[in-house]
């Protein structure tokens, strides 16, 4: 039994409007079948609560699930800053949702993080495959630790994708949705459990650039030494621009095109990123930051690569999950940045390599993906499953 | 041609050394990957966090470093079994096969070194087929973990991708298993050491041999992660003297008293160090027949008093796993400050016993003290014992309080004569002196004593018995005998015995005895002694005419007019009826008795005011003045009474002086 998938959009200004009109556009598009699972990613500018009730006067007690983002892929479309809300309405298909959630997970996220996947295992029912949709807020700290808290509870039968809520790169709130409830400082767990195996498809796009550095020290969100020597130096060496180039104001202009790659045993590399740096020579990381003794390396790419991974991981999707209806797409609100005006091309490309499949994407401000050990949050990267 | 030889030489040129860069690159990568694995878990082996948190550290970087999905922790050298310590990737709800001879334990035995399980074995052992198949294993590997001195627990990694683990991996991890071994050996070693520096606190607050006891056997299993412990007692029959064994057999059962016999006997106990013993027929040769005991493997630690061994403290677990060497270390320590507990408990219970005889002894004499001190106060005497400067050389505390408002302290060093009124300091003088020189006789006295500081005297009978021959007392005892309820008692009777009992002036009795007495004086001092004698001149009529309640009320109002009249050494006195005569001592001379008899006719001839009524009484008063040497009380009364009856007949109203013609 195939999943059926609808998806709506709308871009008006009223929440509820907006909601209810982006609800009904997906549930037609089920033809009369039942959704089991709704999940929506919106602009943060809307009446949340009443967004959400103009979504449920339509979907009515069925689970749903969702994020405030940086942007929508909607189809092969993309939906800007503030443009509107986007839901997806999906049918059970061959699989069974649990839903739960944690609020001011923040200092506590390794037992949201058990608590949640728990909960939403539980309601799904046992299995022998699965996989987990996360979302948090972007704000709540080293969400690697959530990912652990989860990881603890699903083991390595379980894929997991995800990505952080975003406030259209405010930092200031963001959030995320469970039912009818708008869930602050929180994280929200959809587990679908499943008869057959579900993958996870990663890519960033980014290449290395010259030898390996060492973490000699990282504190908080810093990382102070690379190699023994200031962090910010011994990166702009690296990149053969001189350090009186780069100030505080113009770091990320440079940074976000020579992102930091995290080395891991295969030789390939997990994505993070330096947002500035300090008086003190320190680099500011955005998300999570590379433990002391890590292995890291300043990263490459070109536009061009960066959006071909579009092509790669609906690609890829699909061939994971050939029947699938609908590829959930992470990607990160940095490509935004990088993409510019293209911005648009990358769920193009997603959807002209996704098959039959419905895109339906979120930009956030950090991905989820477990691909080996229990590392599972990135940076800079596209990631989805698909169902 | 050549240029264009020239040129793809070149690309050649160019494309190798790009070759070159590349795999100099992946060198490089692969190095610092390598350097990373162990920068990364050095730094968190260094981390001064609590087990727990080190150990999820621990399995979570190992995850991340090693790609592997599935990191399981063994550390039976702390933990005293083979469940793991830690893991992760494994489903919530999994259990290990963990029988004491199980899988995990033959693993122990069987692979010493880093081995990577091949497929076979992963398929079809009992340990990994199961979780194999459920989580989708494909690869892993076991790394023994050996501490400074054995091997003490394991780690497995598993990966549920194709990758297989290499041989440097292995060597790797080998290294790096090492390093986690020993920094578990010292966190666990800080934490029995904390359990010991806890212990002395805990036990030096104690000094009852049972709660050491108690105390140590819980202490001891849960510092050396075993899952109970025993107290033996070398000597005596019964070999247990306290144990927090969960699956304790019988007390009495004999496979405990001889493993307590055998350990007893075991050179590195008796060289004061502890040891770990697997408990079954190769080490230790229990005779046929006795019960198996419900524990495989045994730690036990010496307690040493005075060079002998006293007691044994033995933990026990199911597993046969050794306890390490630092524990074995530990648990020499902490049986040697168990054993110096019991001896102070010991030492402290033979002076608790001591103490308790001597409570009792003084018990018994505070009880006679107090009964003793419950007679005197009964007795109302303050007992005083008196140097030969009448100061007090001891007195009873609580008796003179009471008595005398003042502390045995304060009165200590007081003279006692001080405390006497002045009318009688002479005669206990007196008294004092004659006590002084009769040895061991009682000699008493009636003595009025300030009571405190105030003026407030009270009678007390003091009688004085010299023992100052007395080694013991080297003082005069003198007893004080709170006398004043009596005295007033006394007092009140004389009183009654001496006055008339409507004007309160004195009886006839009475006066004729002050009179015997003024007239002795009177001759002694060569002076003259006057009586006045008077009755009043209407009272027959008076009576009659008011009533008795008139002629009482007259009688007490001339009473008190008369008193006032007198000075205070003069006494009045009501013969009977209207009778009244008055006593003047030393009269100087006619003149001054003249101005008494004026006042007393005065008095006399006031009228009396009874219910709105003036009544005029008046009197007749005879004088008689005594000739030293001559005259005694009867004489000079009747002399007085002649002179009055001449007063009456003169005309009322008047006074007249005896003269020998009125005979």
């Amino acid at each position: 039994m195939k999943v059926r998938a609808g998806t709506g959009a709308s871009v008006l200004r009223d929440a509820y409007d907006a909601g209810k009109q982006a609800a009904e556009t997906a549930i037609a598009a089920l033809c009369g079948e039942s959704p089991a699972i709704i999940l929506i990613f919106t602009t943060p500018q809307y009446n949340l609560a009443s967004l959400i009730s103009g979504i449920r006067s339509v979907t009515g007690t069925t689970p749903l699930a969702g994020a405030t983002s940086a942007g929508e892929m909607f189809g092969a479309s993309y939906m800007g800053f503030g443009a509107g809300v986007t839901v997806l309405a999906m049918t059970a298909g061959p699989y069974r949702f649990g839903i739960a959630s944690a609020s001011h997970i923040h200092g506590n996220l390794d037992q949201a993080g058990q608590e949640i996947a728990r909960k939403s295992k539980k309601e799904a029912g046992p299995s022998p495959f699965s996989a987990m949709i996360l979302l948090a807020d972007c704000l709540a700290g080293n969400l690697q630790l959530l990912f652990q808290g989860v990881y603890k509870v699903t083991g390595p039968t379980t894929t997991i994708v995800g990505g952080a809520a975003s406030d259209e790169l405010q930092f200031k709130a963001t959030f995320v949705f469970h039912n009818d409830k708008v869930v602050e400082q929180g994280a929200v767990a959809i587990w679908i459990a499943s008869e057959k195996p579900l993958q996870v498809i990663t890519q960033h796009g980014w290449e290395p650039v010259g030898v390996p550095f060492l973490v000699t020290r990282a504190e908080g969100t810093e990382i102070m030494e690379l190699g023994g020597r200031p962090a910010a130096e011994a990166y702009e060496e690296q990149l053969g621009i001189d350090s009186e180039e780069l100030t505080a104001e113009n770091f990320w202009d440079t940074s976000m095109y020579h992102p930091l790659g995290l080395l891991q045993m295969d030789g390939s590399t997990i994505i993070r990123v330096a947002r500035t740096k300090k008086s003190n020579g320190s680099l500011l990381i955005q998300g999570c930051v590379p433990p002391d003794g890590s292995a890291v390396q300043v990263m490459e790419s070109s536009e061009e690569a960066l959006l071909a991974v579009a092509e790669n991981v609906g690609r890829d999707a699909i061939a994971s999950n050939p029947e699938a209806a609908v590829i959930i797409a992470f990607s990160c609100a940095m490509r935004i940045r990088l993409f510019k005006e293209k911005t648009p091309e990358e769920a193009a490309r997603l959807q002209a390599n996704a098959g039959d499949a419905t895109v339906f994407g979120v930009y956030c401000c950090g991905e989820f993906a477990r691909t080996s050990g229990t590392l599972g949050t990135h940076n800079a990267t596209l990631t989805a499953i698909a169902l | 041609m050549n240029q264009e030889k020239a040129h793809s030489n070149i690309v050649a040129e160019i494309e190798k050394l790009k070759r070159e860069r590349d795999e100099a690159f992946r060198a490089a990568q692969a190095a610092v990957r390598d350097a990373s694995r162990v920068n990364r878990i050095l730094t968190i082996l260094n981390d001064p966090a609590p087990l727990e948190t080190l150990l999820e550290e621990i399995i979570n970087t190992v995850s991340e470093l090693f790609s592997a999905e599935i990191v399981v922790l063994f550390d039976p050298g702390g933990s005293g079994n083979w469940f793991p310590v830690a893991a992760i990737g494994l489903p919530e709800d999994y259990q290990f096969e963990t029988a004491p001879r199980g899988h995990i334990a033959s693993f122990f035995e069987t692979y010493l070194t880093a081995t990577v399980i091949d497929q076979e074995t992963i398929r079809t052992n009992p340990l990994f087929s199961e979780i194999a198949q459920m989580l989708g294993v494909k690869n892993a590997i076991w790394i023994p973990m050996r501490g400074s001195r054995e091997l003490r627990g394991a780690l497995i990694l598993a990966r549920c991708s194709a990758i297989s683990f290499t041989r440097q991996e292995m060597d790797l991890l080998s290294a790096l298993g090492s390093r986690i071994a020993r920094t578990l050996e010292r966190v666990q070693n800080e934490s029995q050491l904390e359990y010991i520096i806890r212990g002395n606190q805990k036990i030096g607050r104690h000094l009852d041999k049972n709660t050491i006891s108690e105390e140590a056997v819980r202490t001891f299993s849960d510092m050396v992660k075993a899952e109970g412990a025993v107290l033996f007692n070398c000597q005596g029959s019964d070999p247990i003297l306290c144990s927090n064994l969960p699956k304790e057999a019988n007390k009495s059962q004999s496979e405990w008293f001889f493993l307590a016999q055998f350990l007893s006997r075991d050179q590195t106990i008796l060289t004061g160090e502890a040891t770990s013993t697997t408990i079954n027929s190769d080490c230790i040769p229990f005779p046929p027949g006795l019960p198996e005991l419900p524990y495989r493997e045994v730690l036990t630690a010496p307690l040493f008093r005075d060079g002998q061994l006293h007691n044994l403290l033995c933990a026990f677990r199911s597993n046969a796993v050794h306890f390490t060497s630092g524990t074995k270390q530990i648990a020499t320590l902490y049986s040697a400050q168990i054993a110096a507990a019991l001896e102070k408990a010991d030492l402290y219970e033979a002076l608790r016993k001591e103490l308790q005889e001597r409570l009792s002894v003084e018990a018994s004499l505070r009880e006679s003290r107090e009964k003793f001190k419950a007679l005197l106060r009964n007795i109302s005497a303050v007992i005083a014992v008196l140097n030969v400067d009448r100061t007090i050389k001891y007195v009873g505390d609580t008796a003179a309080k009471s008595l005398w408002g003042q502390t045995g302290e304060e009165l200590v060093g007081t003279t006692l004569f001080d405390r006497v009124h002045p009318d009688d300091l002479e005669m206990l003088t007196k008294v004092f002196e004659k006590a002084s020189r009769s040895p061991g006789q009682n000699i008493s006295a009636i003595v009025r004593m300030r009571y405190a500081e105030a003026d407030n005297w009270r009678y007390f009978d003091v009688i004085l018995t010299n023992l100052l021959h007395d080694f013991s007392v080297k003082g005069i005892v003198a007893t004080f005998h709170d006398v004043t309820e009596h005295k007033i008692s006394e007092n009140k009777l004389t009183q009654l015995a001496c006055l008339d009992p409507l004007t309160g002036l004195a009886n006839r009795a009475s006066f004729l005895d002050h009179l015997h007495l003024a007239l002795k004086y009177a001759a002694e001092q060569s002076t003259q002694t006057a009586i006045i004698f008077f009755d009043l001149d209407n009272f027959k009529r008076i009576n009659d005419t008011f009533g008795h309640a008139a002629g009482d009320e007259i009688l007490k109002t001339f009473a008190k007019r008369v008193k006032e009249c007198l000075r205070p050494i003069d006494i009045a006195a009501r013969l009977g009826g209207d009778e009244f005569t008055i006593l003047i001592r030393e009269v100087d001379s006619i003149d001054k008795l003249s101005s008494v008899l004026d006042r007393l006719l005065a008095s006399l001839m006031k009228p009396i005011v009874f219910n709105d009524t003036a009544i005029k009484v008046g009197g007749s008063i005879g004088v008689a003045m005594s000739v030293p040497h001559e005259d005694d009380a009867e004489s000079l009364l009747h002399k007085a009474d002649l002179a009055m009856y001449r007063a009456k007949r003169a005309g009322k109203g008047r006074y007249i002086f005896y003269d020998p013609s009125f005979e």
